[in-house]
Formats: structure tokens, C-alpha cells, sequence
């Protein structure tokens, strides 16, 4: 039996920065220690005008490859989660196929998702894998939400940053048991005017893509979701707390997940969080905070991951990963 | 929760100082009531009342004697 596993993550922010410092200067009545104290963040990494998640996916990607995890020729089948694509059509992976010299005998496919959508597409890659389709997935998930985001709100600006974090996915018949699942899926569609971008698509086509979210409604689905989401998922995983190695949420916002980790009992020692110097990245913020916690030695080989990923749709999701 | 305690976290959670909080002020009169102290007016009430309080229902409320008598409300419906 191949079973997938995630064998490498490596992540790129934007050079741009926009500092609480920036941010206090433009809304003169949010202090820095403000926005810091409700967010935890510090700073947030912004693309350039003319740099898309096409540009942000193929610089981690590269970064993955540089470190000699992976080789372009051997990657046969192309993951991009993404929001935000370079443009409606082509697919944006089909872009970063021939970009990174990867064969032209590799699939290459988009998903949109956001914040659940590492757990949706390590979902994927993992069926590719164990079902003798692919053998390598370069899964990415590159976002420039920022774009969206109209200057005058503050409220998103101050939470969501632009970045991409690339995982290798990759099988093995050496494995005594999987390193990917189980899987735990959820959706609720009568959330999705709470976190929604309406302009540029075919139902209203006026121009601007703007962001609006509806930060309570959104705190309210969270609080609701994600103990249930959680329970389910050690339910069948056959885990309690206490076998888990590190719990890795979206990192959504610090203040939210503090609030979360306290609701549902996990202890500080074991709960990542690691947004503060890039803010909210959607679905490239548990790879990202994955990759950070492997640099802070926080991840032993062979330990036991849960991630649990939650947001725009409603859409929801977890999964446990044995670190390899 | 008494109301003198429910205004003493609604004034941590505003960033505003001791005292300054007595019941009749309209939210949307004050700056400090903005998208950060909702959110934290909502995981205040769902830790420390036990309350998941619906947005429908924040909206309703005009003053933070509102609040108060809102999540009192929610709080003892279970």
C-alpha cells in the first residue's frame, strides 16, 4: 500500500511590509499596542502591484526545490488553493507548471478555497497518492487577498497578509500506516455573505473586487464550528488531546484562536501560533505556521500534527499528520 | 453577572478607563465600540456568561445597558 505523506513545506512572503506602526499613522484613534493586543499581529507582508499568487507560489515553490526536497522533473501532478488567481482563466497551476520547468506529462488543477483550504487540499493530494494517480504533489497555496481589500477598511487591512507556502506531497510503500488522515469535512453555505468578494465575478461584474467580512458573524460560526469540528476529528482519529503532538490552527487572528484553544481546553505548550510578522495568509497559514514551528524545533520527527483549518464559505476541516 | 462587573470587563474591553461606563451611553456614539471591541464582547460573553450571543441580536441593541440586558437575557435561557 503507497500512503502520502507531507514530506517538505517552505513558505514566501512579499518584501513589502505594513507595520502596526503604518497602520496607527492612517487611523489615528487605533493605537499600535491596540491593534496588536486584539490581533497579535505585528506586521503584514503585502504583494506588490503587479505581483500575483502565480509570483508568490513560484518563489516558494522555488525554495522548496533549492533545498534539494524535491526536483521539478519529478513532480507530477500541480495543487494551487487559491482566492485570488492571476486571472479567471487559464488555471493559475497550469501557469506555474510551465514556470517551474515542471514536465508537461504533470496534471496541474486549481481549487478555491481559503482558510480550510490546506486541510481540503492535503485531502486531494492524498487520494491522487494512495490511488496510484500521482506520485509527487506539489500542493501551493498562494494568496493576495489584499488585493480585495478596500485601503479605507481597516478592519480586514489590519488582519489579512499576502503569502504562499508550497508542500510537498509525496508516497511511499515503506510506511506502516498513513501519515495523512483521517479527514474530518464541514460546509455551510448560508454563511457566505459573511466573508465575501462579489465584484469581478458573474453575478455582480461592477469593477473593484472588494472584500467585506462580518468579523461577528464570522467570530460567532468560529466559536460554534470549531469545538465540534475538533471533537468530531478526535473522535476519529481515536486521539484525545493528550496524544497530540502540536495543534496547528488557520491562523486567523491571535485573539480568536487564544480565545479558541481556552474553549476547548488545549494546553498553551501545545497550541502553535506564529502570525505576528505576517498576519492573516488564509489557506497558506497552516503550512506557513508548520514550516515556522519545524525552524523552531517544535516538530520531532514521527509527531503527531492535528490542523485544523476554518472560514470562508462557511467551509471547515481537519486532519492529523504524522511529521516525517 | 452584576452590571457593575458586566461594565468593568465592557471597559477593559474598549480600552476605556474605569468608571466611564454607567449604562445609558449609545453604542454608536462611542469610537471605542468598533469591529475590535465587538469581537471581544463576544468571546467575553460566550467565556465568562456562557452566552454564544447572535449577531441579530447585537444589532438590536442601541445602548450598553442593551448589552447588558441582552446577554442577562440569553444567559438565562440556557
Amino acid at each position: 500500500m503507497i500512503y502520502a505523506a507531507v514530506r517538505a513545506i517552505d513558505y514566501y512572503l512579499p518584501e513589502r511590509v505594513v507595520t502596526n506602526d503604518d497602520l496607527a499613522r492612517e487611523y489615528p484613534d487605533w493605537t499600535i499596542d491596540k491593534i496588536k493586543g486584539k490581533t497579535g499581529i505585528e506586521r503584514r507582508h503585502i504583494a506588490g502591484a503587479h505581483e500575483c499568487s502565480s509570483d508568490l507560489a513560484v518563489a516558494a515553490a522555488q525554495k522548496l526545490i533549492e533545498r534539494g526536497v524535491c526536483r521539478p522533473e519529478e513532480i507530477d501532478y500541480v495543487l494551487l488553493c487559491t482566492q485570488s488567481p492571476d486571472y479567471f482563466l487559464p488555471t493559475t497551476a497550469c501557469i506555474l507548471q510551465h514556470k517551474l520547468k515542471i514536465p508537461t506529462r504533470a496534471g496541474a488543477l486549481d481549487m478555491n478555497l481559503g482558510c480550510s483550504g490546506y486541510i481540503y487540499g492535503l485531502g486531494l493530494a492524498k487520494g491522487l497518492i494512495e490511488t496510484g494517480q500521482a506520485r509527487q504533489v506539489l500542493f501551493i497555496t498562494a494568496e493576495t487577498y489584499s488585493k480585495f481589500i478596500d485601503p479605507a477598511d481597516r478592519s480586514v487591512r489590519t488582519i489579512f497578509g499576502d503569502g504562499a507556502a508550497a508542500t510537498l506531497v509525496r508516497g511511499s510503500d515503506g510506511m506502516a500506516a498513513e501519515a495523512i488522515g483521517p479527514f474530518v469535512y464541514g460546509t455551510d453555505g448560508s454563511g457566505a455573505e459573511n466573508l465575501i468578494v462579489r465584484q469581478g465575478g458573474m453575478r455582480a461584474h461592477e469593477s473593484g473586487p472588494k472584500l467585506y467580512m462580518n468579523g461577528p458573524e464570522i467570530f460567532n460560526f468560529t466559536l460554534r464550528t470549531v469545538p465540534r469540528c475538533l471533537q468530531e476529528f478526535l473522535e476519529r482519529s481515536e486521539k484525545r488531546v493528550e496524544d497530540i503532538d502540536l495543534f496547528v490552527f488557520h491562523q486567523a487572528n491571535k485573539y480568536m484562536l487564544e480565545h479558541l484553544r481556552d474553549k476547548v481546553k488545549i494546553p498553551r505548550e501545545k497550541f502553535f501560533i506564529g502570525m505576528e510578522s505576517f498576519g492573516n495568509t488564509v489557506s497558506a497559514s497552516i503550512p506557513i505556521a508548520l514550516r515556522q514551528a519545524e525552524m523552531q524545533g517544535k516538530i520531532a520527527a514521527g509527531a503527531n500534527i492535528a490542523l485544523v483549518g476554518f472560514g470562508v464559505g462557511y467551509s471547515w476541516g481537519a486532519t492529523l499528520i504524522r511529521w516525517s | 453577572m452584576a452590571k457593575n462587573e458586566f461594565l468593568h470587563h465592557l471597559e477593559d474591553l474598549m480600552n476605556v478607563s474605569r468608571g466611564e461606563l454607567r449604562g445609558p451611553e449609545t453604542l454608536s456614539e462611542m469610537s471605542a465600540w468598533d469591529s475590535l471591541a465587538i469581537v471581544s464582547f463576544l468571546a467575553f460573553a460566550d467565556k465568562d456568561l456562557g452566552v454564544n450571543m447572535p449577531v441579530s441580536e447585537l444589532e438590536k441593541c442601541r445602548t450598553v445597558d442593551d448589552l447588558y440586558e441582552t446577554a442577562t437575557r440569553l444567559q438565562q435561557q440556557g
